[in-house]
């Protein structure tokens, strides 16, 4: 949505925008020139302008943003000090791991308090939500470096299966007269070895 | 700048706004994740992609360091230079909407 879109939501929205019925472009081409020249210096010389003009902005918008960003900042500050806490508590003998760790549990604890809307809540369980956050996402981290490193060894055994028979095979060719069945056993139990 | 950019100014103002938020999550590198929610909360409702494009847009001025790029989250941090601009004790580039300090 373009800014001028948002603008004109926002007077619909706000059925406030009455008495002027100046096309959009003519009022948008009037507001860059006066946010050119800087006779809109800030949000209530714009609101008095537009004000002015039939459209009038809630004052109270900028406001609440501010105080909402404020109150995420420090929800941010809260969590990653909490996540910091609990991983230093049970630290993983992989570094690599822990930090992934710290970042996760971060970014799970934010979104669960945000959803929660915990104003209010002690810090004491702020700290428990922290510490059940950090399990469940450490045995997340557990289960998909598990999976991953069974890739890893499915793919390795695979590899060692295809380089016998290819052997096998190169074997029988070189000595003529296709596979004997002692090779075609050999193979056989090759390729049952990638399912051990 | 030819005529008014609306988004020109709400994208310096996000990009103001994402530094403080990985201020905030310092020393630890915040996800997209929180970086998109809190923007959103604050009533600058980005798409994740606009979040990255302006992530990158932070670390090409050295303010940033983004890590995971690699994997489906991306994650970022300040650079000593980004505290500086978040602490008020450079410059911030043209690009940035940080207020004018007034205290």
């Amino acid at each position: 949505m373009s800014g001028r879109e948002k603008i004109a939501k926002t007077s619909k929205a706000s059925g406030t925008c009455t008495s002027r019925a100046l096309p959009d472009a003519e009022l948008k081409a009037e507001l860059d020139r006066n946010l050119m020249a800087g006779r809109l210096a800030n949000y209530e010389a714009l609101a008095k302008w537009l004000g002015s003009q039939g459209c009038k902005i809630a004052p109270a918008r900028p406001l609440s943003s501010g105080r909402g960003l404020e109150q995420k900042l420090s929800l941010v500050r809260l969590v990653t000090e909490q996540a910091t806490a609990v991983i230093e508590a049970a630290p993983d003998d992989d570094n690599k791991l822990s930090a992934a760790l710290l970042r996760l549990v971060q970014q799970h604890l934010f979104e669960m308090l945000v959803d929660l809307k915990t104003e209010g809540l002690a810090q004491k369980d702020i700290a428990k939500i922290a510490n059940s956050v950090a399990q469940m996402t450490r045995a997340t981290v557990m289960q998909q470096k598990w999976a991953s490193e069974l890739k890893a060894k499915i793919a390795e055994k695979i590899g060692a299966a295809e380089r016998e028979v290819v052997a096998e095979v190169q074997q029988a060719a070189s000595a003529g007269g296709g596979l004997s069945a002692e090779a075609e056993s050999r193979i056989r139990r090759i390729l049952l070895e990638i399912t051990e | 700048m030819s005529g008014l950019d609306i988004e020109q100014k709400q994208r310096e103002e996000a990009r103001w706004r994402i530094l403080r938020v990985l201020d905030a999550g310092r020393p630890i590198a915040v996800s997209e994740n929180i970086v998109w929610r809190v923007l959103h909360d604050v009533r600058l409702p980005l798409s994740i992609t606009a979040v990255r494009r302006e992530l990158d847009y932070l670390r090409n001025l050295g303010l940033g360091q983004i890590e995971g790029e690699e994997s489906g989250t991306w994650f970022a941090k300040l650079t000593a230079q980004g505290v500086d601009v978040v602490e008020y004790t450079v410059e911030a580039p043209p690009g940035i909407a940080r207020p004018r300090k007034y205290w």
